[in-house]
């Protein structure tokens, strides 16, 4: 049941690579880079082929192997789409052709939000998006498109999507509207749902492993009444609260990756407690943590977005 | 014998072979049975079963094979234990002698020592507890005050000690006969560097046990008082004074997966209740939801287990993982019987108050959930890093 060999080297030299391409810790400097070097290294080194079948020319990776792979790109938090054009990839078969090209991706919308968009961890202009859970016609996909900014360095202007209060939203969360691809996707097999939900869970996993890290460094740093906060027990029992909800949520990713038929329900345990990672993380970083810049928000968001896809797969958000 | 996985085939055999040796053993009717047995029936089925457990070869069962052993790896442990919770099979009196005493013994004891106790450890005809908790020494164990003198240096009379103090917490200690007891042997030293380890006979002057009732109405444990209880030299475990780093060493034998496993076994089957029953006869809106929620995690106990057991088997890091297993369980224990109370149909009252009321220690004994946490956070956060005030 644990992942092999092949898989933890993977992981490995995962870390190894991109650990120098997407610059370190994840900030509001990395949210604003250029992913393009990184987006073309994932495909220069395979690794998008990381879960396509041998017989087809991919690596031929079993599912509770990608997982581990999963993990070690959501420590990360490289606002790319990896994972699912991974899956496309390893769905598509021999028949990959169709859906060639390097920027080419799936991803999932929210119910009828067809103007609706994912923000703010998709900002990578000429990304393709693709709705495979719910298909849009062509014409509309073409609308969409048309209707996109054009891909200038700039990214201030390019978020359409208004807050409920009708502000515009933050300049500094770039978003891509969501399409549909013109060869026309049909709606997900189940099995292909299990796979893209056990997957996002594992990638929440290593986000929120990053944030950990992020918050034990701060702890160590941040000194109140003469020492560092991480000398405080409500700071410790928090930082230990964290390490059991990751430890847990690895072996439900664990469970979910053996056992494809109960994928939804391991991605619900872990997504409920990489929500609760998140509020910890909030809490130790105090009044810096409520900043832009302190970054927790990019986690919190991705959290929250990463649910509305695992809802869109079929988890149930509630009752929790 | 090493397996690397639960689907080894060697793993798959061993499991159908404790199964098959279950049902043969285990008296007809026992999956309900076990709940309406009286005291003196399962007090007599407890002393049998430990014989049983010798003649079949699974008393020693992580133990060396020179000593009567069949060195099972962690996953054959951790398969042994499962088929036994899940068949409900009764704990054997001499629990503490098999998994803690007897590898004590064969890890620090004297030959003298390993030829006097291994062999009633294994065969069931002795019972052991443990004298560590005192009244005002639990999750600070080291603080521990119960005294043992040495008298008269040298010769004859003078090769023993004097016990004086009280134990708590003794699960055993009503049926035990011996004693594997932390005491302090001097108060000069500093602490870690002034406690013995030893191995009492509870049948002398001076050793009384007075049974504790829980909050859920049971007798499972004890306080034990020692007024001048006798324990030679040749029955201290290691040199004297260094005690507490055998006390350390001996928790190196005890897999907290192996262990975790029957707690599993029981909340998996009072999550069952609950989503087969309860929740489902509910007149809550959601409450099935809610429910299934909890029994999926309790599934994720299961897979934790092994986890960790998987991982000491290949030789991989696994500290991580086993650091909040505890914590997970018991505390998840408490929810779900906190769901279970709420949600309980007419029939299940008394099963769910039950269960909630016995969930309240699991939060404190084997280390309560503070001590767990701060044990974790000390990892993450530094080893020297004390809790300010």
């Amino acid at each position: 049941m644990l992942a092999s060999d092949i898989a933890r080297e993977a992981a490995e030299a995962f870390h190894g690579i991109f650990g120098r391409k997407a610059g370190g810790p994840p900030s509001t400097r990395h949210f604003a880079g250029d992913h393009g070097p990184v987006w073309q290294a994932l495909a220069d080194g395979g690794w998008l082929d990381m879960g396509r079948p041998e017989a087809d020319g991919g690596a031929g990776l079993a599912l509770r192997d990608l997982v581990v792979v999963a993990e070690a790109w959501g420590r990360h938090l490289v606002p790319l789409p990896y994972l699912q054009t991974m899956l496309v990839h390893r769905w598509a078969g021999a028949n990959i052709a169709p859906l060639a090209g390097a920027r080419l991706t799936v991803g999932l919308c929210q119910a009828g939000a067809q103007g609706d968009a994912l923000a703010p961890f998709l900002g990578e202009l000429g990304v393709r998006y693709v709705t495979a859970l719910q298909p849009l016609a062509s014409e509309a996909f073409d609308a969409m498109v048309a209707a996109a900014p054009a891909a200038s360095g700039a990214h201030a202007a390019r978020d359409p999507a208004r807050n409920e209060r009708g502000k515009s939203r933050s300049d500094h969360a770039p978003s891509l509207p969501l399409g549909t691809a013109p060869t026309g996707t049909a709606g997900l097999a189940s099995s292909h749902r299990a796979e893209l939900a056990i997957l996002c869970a594992a990638e929440l996993v290593g986000c929120c492993q990053a944030l950990l890290e992020q918050c034990i460094a701060y702890a160590r740093e941040r000194q109140q009444f003469g020492q560092p906060i991480a000398d405080y027990q409500a700071i410790q029992h928090r930082v230990a609260n964290m390490h059991r909800d990751l430890e847990v949520s690895r072996t439900a990713v664990l469970w979910g990756a053996n056992e494809p038929e109960a994928a939804l329900r391991a991605a619900r345990v872990v997504w409920d407690r990489m929500r609760a990672v998140t509020e910890n993380a909030f809490q130790i970083h105090g009044g810096y943590g409520y900043t832009w810049d302190a970054g927790v928000h990019f986690y919190s968001r991705h959290v929250w977005a990463m649910g509305r896809v695992l809802e869109r797969c079929g988890m149930a958000l509630w009752p929790n | 014998m090493t397996f690397t996985s639960f689907n080894d085939e060697a793993a798959l055999q061993f499991r159908a072979a404790v199964r098959a040796w279950l049902e043969r053993e285990l008296p007809p009717d026992w999956s309900e049975r076990h709940l309406t047995a009286t005291e003196d029936e399962l007090y007599e089925l407890r002393r049998e079963w430990g014989k049983k457990l010798h003649a079949a070869g699974y008393a020693g069962l992580s133990w060396p094979r020179a000593y009567g052993g069949i060195e099972a790896g962690p996953i054959q442990e951790a398969i042994f234990y499962d088929e036994i919770a899940n068949a409900h099979a009764p704990e054997g009196l001499g629990r503490i002698g098999r998994v803690m005493t007897g590898p004590l013994i064969i890890d620090c004891g004297t030959d003298e020592q390993k030829a006097r106790y291994l062999p009633g450890i294994l065969d069931g005809s002795e019972i052991w507890c443990l004298g560590y908790s005192e009244p005002t020494a639990g999750s600070d164990l080291s603080s521990l005050v119960c005294t043992a003198t040495r008298e008269g240096e040298g010769e004859g009379d003078g090769e023993r000690y004097r016990i004086r103090g009280r134990k708590i917490w003794t699960s055993f200690a009503h049926h035990a006969d011996r004693c594997q007891l932390l005491a302090r042997t001097s108060l000069e030293r500093p602490r870690y560097q002034n406690i013995s380890m030893f191995l009492v006979d509870m049948h002398q002057p001076g050793v009384t046990v007075l049974p504790i009732i829980t909050a859920a109405g049971d007798h499972s444990f004890n306080e034990v008082l020692f007024e001048d209880a006798v324990v030679t030299v040749a029955d201290r475990v290691g040199p004297e004074h260094e005690g507490w780093r055998i006390f350390q060493q001996s928790l190196r034998h005890e897999r907290g997966g192996a262990n975790a496993i029957s707690y599993y076994r029981e909340m998996s089957h009072q999550a069952s209740v609950l989503t087969s029953c309860c929740a489902r006869h509910a007149r809550y809106p959601g409450a099935l939801a809610a429910a299934e929620a909890v029994a999926d995690e309790v599934n994720v106990v299961r897979w934790h287990i092994m986890r960790i057991t998987e991982l000491e088997a290949n030789g991989l890091p696994s500290r991580d993982t086993q650091l909040v297993l505890k914590l997970f369980w018991s505390e998840l224990w408490q929810k779900l019987s906190d769901l279970g109370s709420r949600l309980s149909c007419e029939a299940h009252r008394e099963f769910w108050r039950y269960s909630y009321l016995v969930s309240r220690a699991a939060t404190v004994y084997s280390g309560t959930a503070e001590i767990q946490r701060n044990t974790i956070a000390r990892r993450l956060l530094g080893a020297k890093r004390k809790a300010a005030t």
